[in-house]
């Protein structure tokens, strides 16, 4: 599915970096390799964009940009 | 020597930097704040120079920054690098580190933010680190005591090229997990560095030709690449990425004890700030404190400061007037010169507010989160949410404002911004407009003031859309960096503050000064330079006389009203200043020398035309700072088009529903 398509909490690893160029480059320097395990944090108000925690840290991404990216489910996060 | 320090947007490079030369530069949780190569002189070392990078993170070349880092480090050839890595990101960190090892330069790294590491029940091993990465690492933290010894002595010791005479081929091998592409790898730097010069240049030159440019290798090593692409089911850049990141994985696994991989320890706060409706109440309480600074603080002072100053030009006057010296004399020194240093005083409780606003905004990490909540709606403008930030500082003074846009990484987008903020109605602006409102709307002024309010917001709206399809630009990718709340140091923001004021001073202080001591001038002497006796003979009357032609189709042709306007332009509160000296009848108050002085129609008109118009040129001059020539000449011809055509709009709309009415 995409990363653009998880639901708060869920936790996902990566499968696939589509894009061309410039977006691909810039997604795979921030870590989006395949494997890695990404946790969809929240949303903004409207669904857009996106905060995703990876590697240790949260970043935002616009739905387009995570619609990029390939990922299969892995889980849930614990409740805190 | 050179030692540049490499490392990602917000990693403690800048403050690191701050604290070795002791020259005020900016920090920022806002990613990006560091564009161009700030250098100085090391304290305490001599013979050194540190530059400091923009924050990259990688050298793909993708970003501006990128590549204005990548070309630093090809022409200057450091002779140390500093990489400096946070703590917190330190899996994602190390994914540059690989990158620069394969630059063949001497380093060291410095882990970062240590403090908020043990906070997040982490521990990082330098020593291991030391040993899996090949050159001399250390950790420190932004409150250590022996922070600038210690990174000194390293300097000092000098760094390691990694793996030090291991070979390229060698190394190359070690540091990427995955070893057909680092023998691919190192068999195409082997090429170029047999004809380029230096072997920074053939790493830099392997690695593109790697990447995008096969057509430069030869077939065999074109033909390797491809089928290492093929192997791996993964393009050329996925494959490095991986490689990359699964040896960072390796190092982390080695030398981190415990990686959070829950999100950063917010929660409530974010839960309180970004909650659907807390967030508009938080958006309203940052506008009101914007309000509250602005409104009552700044003016306040500034009207301290106007009273000082008049202290002392009626001193000066007095003391002039004992040593005889000519009235003009005595006009340029005390209305002039004084009056001068005057107006630029009267910006700076405002710019110093504003500045405070912003670096705390910045620090605490909270621009980042208003960004991610307004993208959104500031998409439908033709923004991002970056701009939110900008945009309300542009409702206090559109100087800061203006300056903050350097944050933004798209130049397309900075170039809207900043055309989109004085439409922004600036707190200079406000008494202008309720002044005149009172003067043309009597007791329905409060509600003309909110409306006009509005109304500018929404003109800068629409036409920002339509500056937008004239300007070109590359959309980059929207990428915000979630930093954890911290709490905004005072030294920090004390040493921003202080540069952003030093720095709006020298920008602003001779153009704001000779513009004020010019309109002063002009309203005190005759054209032949002699001591006016009645506003009317002034030279700025004369000037408005002439130039008043302009301005008739809008319905306020007269030389008082287009020498106000233009005085508008030094700053807008000599709107209405202008006004009531030349318009000034004794007996009479000064909303009925307005009200007697123009039509109704005109009188709208010409508030429309100011709350549209040209910025001041304090705000000017930090315009022609952030962007090139074309774009701002661009700008400035549309604010005076946008406001000649509206203001011309309004006259026609209120001349027919005046005559119809009456």
């Amino acid at each position: 599915m995409k990363m653009c398509d998880m639901k708060v909490g869920d936790i996902a690893a990566v499968t696939f970096v589509g894009g061309s160029g410039r977006e691909k480059t810039r997604l795979l320097d921030l870590g989006f390799v395949r494997g890695t395990s990404v946790t969809a944090v929240g949303r903004a108000p409207g669904g857009d964009p996106m905060e995703i925690n990876l590697r240790g840290y949260n970043l935002a991404l616009r739905r387009d940009s995570a619609a990029l990216i390939e990922v299969v489910p892995i889980g849930k996060a614990a409740a805190n | 020597m050179t030692a540049a320090l490499v490392g990602n947007p917000n990693c403690g490079k800048t403050t690191l930097f701050n604290k070795l030369t002791g020259s005020d530069v900016r920090v920022g949780n806002f990613p990006g704040v560091t564009v161009s190569v700030n250098a100085g002189t090391i304290n305490g070392l001599e013979g050194w120079e540190l530059a400091d990078l923009p924050g990259i993170y990688s050298l793909s070349g993708i970003s501006d920054d990128e590549r204005c880092a990548a070309s630093f480090l090809e022409a200057s050839a450091p002779e140390l690098l500093i990489n400096v890595i946070d703590g917190t990101t330190i899996s994602r960190g190390l994914w540059l580190t690989l990158r620069l090892t394969s630059l063949d330069i001497p380093m060291i790294g410095i882990v970062t933010m240590m403090d908020e590491v043990e906070r997040n029940g982490v521990q990082i091993d330098a020593a291991a680190l030391s040993r899996e990465l090949g050159f001399p690492v250390m950790e420190v933290s932004s409150s250590d005591e022996d922070l600038e010894q210690r990174v000194l002595s390293a300097i000092k010791r000098g760094g390691r090229i990694p793996c030090g005479r291991c070979g390229r081929s060698f190394r190359k091998r070690w540091y990427y997990a995955d070893r057909g592409l680092g023998d691919c790898l190192s068999e195409i730097e082997d090429f170029f560095s047999n004809s380029d010069e230096s072997s920074l240049s053939a790493a830099f030159r392997s690695e593109t030709a790697f990447l995008r440019e096969r057509e430069k290798l030869p077939s065999r090593l074109a033909t390797i690449a491809a089928s290492i692409e093929r192997e791996r089911g993964m393009s050329a850049d996925e494959a490095l990425a991986s490689a990359g990141y699964k040896r960072s994985d390796e190092i982390c696994a080695a030398c981190v004890s415990k990686i959070s991989t829950k999100q950063n320890s917010v929660g409530l706060a974010d839960k309180i700030l970004t909650g659907k409706f807390s967030r508009i109440f938080f958006a309203a309480g940052i506008l009101s404190a914007v309000w509250f600074i602005f409104g009552v603080f700044a003016r306040e002072v500034t009207a301290l400061l106007d009273g000082g100053l008049f202290y002392v030009s009626s001193v000066c006057s007095n003391l002039l007037n004992d040593i005889h010296a000519s009235p003009v004399v005595s006009a340029i020194v005390c209305g002039g010169i004084i009056g001068g240093v005057g107006s630029v005083l009267s910006f700076l409780p405002v710019i110093l507010a504003f500045f405070l606003f912003l670096s705390v905004l910045e620090d605490s990490g909270y621009a980042s989160r208003a960004a991610y909540i307004f993208d959104s709606p500031m998409r439908r403008i033709g923004l991002s949410g970056r701009c939110i930030v900008p945009l309300i500082t542009g409702g206090g003074c559109s100087v800061p404002a203006i300056m903050s846009t350097r944050t933004l990484t798209s130049g397309k987008e900075r170039a809207l911004c900043i055309f989109l903020i004085p439409y922004v109605s600036c707190s200079a602006k406000i008494p202008v407009y309720t002044t005149l409102a009172a003067a043309f709307f009597g007791r329905r002024s409060g509600a003309a003031v909110v409306f006009l309010w509005f109304f500018s917001l929404l003109v800068g709206i629409a036409a920002s859309s339509v500056i937008g399809k004239i300007i070109g630009g590359g959309k980059d990718i929207f990428v915000l960096e979630m930093p954890p709340y911290r709490m905004p140091s005072l030294g920090s923001v004390v040493a921003v503050m202080r540069r952003r004021t030093r720095e709006f001073i020298s920008k602003a202080f001779g153009v704001i000064f000779v513009s004020s001591v010019a309109i002063s001038l002009l309203r005190s002497l005759t054209p032949a330079f002699t001591i006016a006796d009645s506003p009317a003979d002034s030279m700025l009357m004369k000037i408005g006389g002439f130039i008043s032609p302009i301005f008739a189709p809008l319905g306020f042709g007269t030389a008082a009203f287009a020498a106000a306007a233009v005085c508008g332009i030094t700053a807008k509160e000599a709107v209405v200043s202008t006004l009531a000296v030349v318009l000034s009848s004794p007996g009479s108050a000064f909303t009925s020398s307005l009200t007697s002085a123009v039509s109704p129609a005109g009188g709208v008109a010409f508030l429309v035309f100011v709350a549209l118009g040209v910025p001041c040129v304090a705000s000017l001059s930090a315009v022609k700072r952030e962007l090139n020539f074309g774009r701002a000449a661009l700008l400035v011809l549309a604010w005076g088009t946008v406001s000649y055509v509206l203001s011309f709009v309004a006259y026609l709309a209120v001349r027919a529903i005046t005559t119809a009415g009456l």
